[in-house]
């Protein structure tokens, strides 16, 4: 949810927090200010849990410059929802080793909640879960991006994200060679 | 709103992000990504999805298998011999039943529901049938009143066998000359029956032909063959080792 609409509401907000405790206020690399759950922050975010534990979380905003206000919007929205639709119990335990813990597939909400995103926001969206340490949300997006790319042959996943082939013609030929047995177009 | 992203920005994307993605996805779909652009390349390196063509281990998985839209499927795991902890999935075109037969050139042999061998690529999915089992000679056919095929006997004194069965047990080993998606001019020599005959089957011909028997009160079978330098060679229990060349082979050299 967005909260800044000017210094006066940015105001009202500060006091807000401080007067409701339940709450962590965020701000955006561009200066917008997002309220989250501290309940729901912590147990989602490693980053966010070590922040509020270690009390560096500034009741003005807690500044968070890598992240971008659409990406910290979607970031804050998914919290909220999930606060109130999972229970926390098994995720909690999952978090703790990524290696090892098995990969849940996405409930019906999280599906949908990356599929109206736009391919740039998605991307924008991993990147803000990875750098505040959001097992969940990282399972979430990758997968969701792991579904864009399947059953697709390099040319049409260079297509889909938009990325140019940088191979020279002799790394290209080379790799085809290489890989010519695996791929239908050969 | 902040900035668009530049078209680009996918290619950038942390290793450690696109090693979790190649994580769900099975082993065609990984070669794939790993071919996109330098950067990806790197990464799926460095994520352990190995480039060139590397052996690898195959086996089945726990759940074996699986019923998607279009029938059953099964399911295997692939390990690279450089690293055998790390295990892809790859599941198997459809048709291919659980007899295996050897690789060869990066094909699999397998036996389909009527026990016919066909050639199956585990990357592609693209199957090849050989010529069917009723066409080696040792085997016939048993037909229902609607010429349906519902069992087989092998040999002469031999009880009929279930279609799907046969293929378990009849089938020793297959290799082939070359990779048939190089060029369509491939041979495959076959050991079957009880290990004691050799026959062949050249792409487009539609047929086996024996090459080779050891008579059955012998007790000597076939235990390997290959093909080396334009000729395919069998290897028997004591130790004799057969010449075997092929009609293509032979046209060639």
């Amino acid at each position: 949810m967005e909260v800044d609409k000017g210094k006066g509401e940015a105001e009202e907000t500060r006091k807000v927090a401080e007067a409701d405790r339940d709450t962590v206020t965020l701000k955006s690399s561009d200066g917008k200010l997002f309220e989250v759950s501290k309940e729901a922050a912590a147990r989602l975010s490693t980053v966010l849990a070590g922040m509020i534990a270690g009390g560096s979380i500034d009741d003005n905003g807690t500044d968070l410059k890598q992240i971008g206000s659409e990406a910290l919007e979607n970031v804050v929205d998914y919290c909220n929802k999930h606060a109130n639709s999972i229970p926390s119990a098994a995720l909690i335990s999952s978090s703790i080793s990524f290696n090892t813990a098995p990969f849940k597939e996405p409930e019906e909400w999280e599906r949908k909640f990356v599929d109206r995103l736009s391919h740039d926001a998605l991307f924008d969206l991993v990147e803000a879960a990875n750098f505040l340490g959001m097992e969940r949300l990282l399972d979430v997006t990758c997968h969701k991006i792991s579904e864009m790319m399947k059953g697709k042959s390099p040319d049409q996943i260079r297509e889909v994200f938009n990325i140019k082939n940088d191979y020279t013609k002799e790394e290209l030929e080379e790799i085809r060679q290489e890989l010519a047995w695996a791929f239908y177009d050969d | 709103m902040a900035d668009p992203c530049p078209s680009s920005c996918w290619a950038d994307l942390p290793s450690d992000l696109l090693g979790r993605i190649l994580q769900l996805l099975e082993l065609p779909e990984a070669l794939s990504v790993a071919s996109v652009c330098m950067s990806w390349s790197t990464a799926a390196s460095a994520a352990g999805v190995p480039r060139s063509h590397t052996p690898w281990l195959m086996s089945w998985s726990d759940d074996l298998l699986v019923n998607d839209s279009k029938g059953r499927a099964c399911c295997t795991d692939f390990r690279s011999l450089l690293d055998t902890y790390k295990v892809y999935d790859v599941t198997l075109s459809r048709g291919c039943s659980l007899a295996w037969c050897g690789s060869s050139h990066g094909w699999l042999g397998a036996a389909d529901e009527l026990s016919n061998l066909l050639l199956c690529n585990p990357f592609t999915f693209a199957t090849i049938p050989l010529p069917p089992i009723t066409d080696l000679g040792c085997v016939e056919a048993v037909r229902d009143c609607e010429g349906s095929i519902v069992g087989y006997l092998p040999g002469k004194k031999q009880n009929r066998v279930g279609v799907k069965w046969i293929g378990r047990w009849f089938y020793h080993k297959v290799v082939l000359s070359c990779d048939p998606s190089q060029n369509g001019n491939y041979t495959a020599m076959l050991i079957h029956y009880y290990a004691n005959q050799i026959s062949f089957a050249v792409a487009g011909e539609g047929c086996w032909r024996l090459a080779s028997t050891i008579p059955q009160q012998n007790k000597d079978r076939y235990a390997d063959c290959v093909f080396h330098r334009g000729r395919f060679y069998a290897l028997t229990l004591c130790g004799t080792l057969e010449l075997c060349f092929s009609p293509v082979v032979m046209g060639n050299s």
